[in-house]
Order: structure tokens, then C-alpha cells, then sequence
């Protein structure tokens, strides 16, 4: 039961995370983040298929948490979900092409064990 | 580098620091209201549709609303492989939080813990946040209906 909710966990984070990310790149840059211009990106936003299918997947992710810990204590479920550091930048390179390099490996693995090492 | 490089890391170093501070004190503000509301496990939304009456809660909603907001626009430009290991900031900020203002203790391997993330936000905060080619045509400013 723990391990699947932690691989619904998982599995919604980098879904949500890679639909999020490919549907902003296909949005186009960003350039003004002025509270006037907020209503129309929301507009935008709740049109792009790929950015509402990612809020859905996070909102999986997010409740599959609750769940999890309300029977596992935090200290098995952060480190437990940091592995989603790793497999998260494994599928950006290889599904959204982003140059992953060595520093980038080390960071997100770096991270990954500080976020283990938190909850522990 | 091309000019536009430099304003790039200016732009995501500034949302990057909302997306950390928007994150941290929408959940610092949410477990604060929730603590105040007391146990909500339930299968009926009722419960949790009186939550949303207490004052932290509204704000921690709305902060959090906020940070999705900053992270959709951050990832507009940055790569994904950037974002994630910067914004795992977000975990130190929370940590020292709770020790200041909530007096948590923090143990040994927890310091650990976020130094080694803040190690690993500084090596990938070095690389470019893009990798990624831009599309020839922006569509950010176009529909305007």
C-alpha cells in the first residue's frame, strides 16, 4: 500500500511536471508578470491542454501524499518521493531535450540526498 | 553570450526567489490555519469547505495559487532540469522557518540535509536556465480576444 502511493506520487509529480513544463515552452516566454497582465495569462493558461492536464496530475500527486501520510510517518515518504529529483531530470532530457549536464546530474543528485537526509 | 543571456538570469533569479518564498509561506501559512481548524480527514467536502474560512488557510491558499503561477511562468523559458534542483530551496527556507519562529529543533543529519541542498541548487543555479531552442515565433503576446 505505501509503495503504491508512493509511486502515484511519483509518477503524478513528474507527469505534472512535464506536461507543466512543455505546455508553458509551447506558451511562449513569459515577459510580463505585472498583476494587470495576470487575468489574461490565466485565461491563456486554463486553454492549454498540456498546463491543465499538469495541474490535474499534481493535484493526483498532491492527495496521494495526504493519503500516504496519513499512514506512513514523513520520515518514509520525503525520502521516499526525493527519488523524483532523479527520474525527473532523466525524462527532461530524454522527453523535453533539455541539455542535462554534468553539473546538472550532480546537482539534482546532490539535492535528492539533501531531501532524503531532511526528513530523517 | 548574447545580451538577451544576461537579462534571462536576471529575470529567473528574481522568479525563482518567488516561486521559493510563495511555496514556503503559502504551506507555512496553510499548516498554521490547519492547525488551528484541527483534524480534517475526511471523504466529505464539508469539512473542508469550513477550513476555508479560517484566515491562514484563505492565505495560504492564495499564496500557493501564486506560486503556481510563478513556477508556470518560470518554466516558460527555464528547463525543467533547472527549476526542480533551484526551487528545492524552498525545503532550507522551511527548515530554518520552523526553527526561528515555530522553535523545532533541528538535528544533526537535518543540517546535513540542507547543505547539501543548498549545494546542489548553487552548482545547477550556474549553468544557463535554457537549453532548450526557442520557437520562432513568441506566441506570449498574441490572443488578445
Amino acid at each position: 500500500m505505501r509503495w503504491a502511493l508512493v509511486a502515484v506520487i511519483v509518477v503524478g509529480n513528474a507527469t505534472g511536471d512535464l506536461l507543466n513544463t512543455a505546455g508553458m515552452k509551447k506558451h511562449g516566454e513569459v515577459r510580463r508578470l505585472h498583476p494587470r497582465a495576470l487575468p489574461r495569462l490565466l485565461k491563456r493558461l486554463v486553454r492549454n491542454a498540456y498546463v491543465v492536464g499538469g495541474v490535474v496530475a499534481m493535484a493526483v500527486s498532491f492527495f496521494a501524499l495526504l493519503s500516504l501520510l496519513s499512514v506512513a510517518p514523513l520520515s518514509f515518504a520525503v525520502p521516499a518521493t526525493a527519488s523524483s529529483y532523479m527520474l525527473e531530470t532523466i525524462l527532461a532530457k530524454y522527453l523535453l531535450g533539455e541539455k542535462v549536464t554534468w553539473q546538472r546530474w550532480l546537482g539534482a543528485s546532490v539535492v535528492a540526498c539533501g531531501v532524503a537526509l531532511l526528513a530523517l | 553570450m548574447v545580451p538577451h543571456a544576461h537579462e534571462i538570469r536576471r529575470k529567473t533569479r528574481i522568479l525563482t526567489a518567488a516561486v521559493i518564498v510563495t511555496n514556503v509561506m503559502g504551506n507555512f501559512c496553510l499548516s498554521i490555519g490547519m492547525k488551528q481548524v484541527g483534524e480534517t480527514v475526511s471523504v466529505s467536502p464539508l469539512p473542508y469547505l469550513h477550513a476555508l474560512l479560517n484566515p491562514f488557510v484563505i492565505g495560504g491558499v492564495c499564496l500557493l495559487m501564486l506560486w503556481l503561477i510563478t513556477n508556470l511562468s518560470l518554466l516558460s523559458w527555464a528547463d525543467l532540469s533547472y527549476v526542480l534542483p533551484v526551487t528545492a530551496t524552498a525545503y532550507v527556507i522551511a527548515a530554518i522557518l520552523g526553527r526561528v519562529v515555530l522553535d523545532e529543533h533541528v538535528t544533526a543529519t537535518r543540517w546535513a540535509g540542507i547543505l547539501l541542498i543548498m549545494a546542489g541548487a548553487a552548482i545547477v543555479g550556474r549553468t544557463m536556465p535554457r537549453t532548450t531552442p526557442e520557437h520562432e515565433q513568441d506566441f506570449s503576446e498574441e490572443d488578445e480576444r
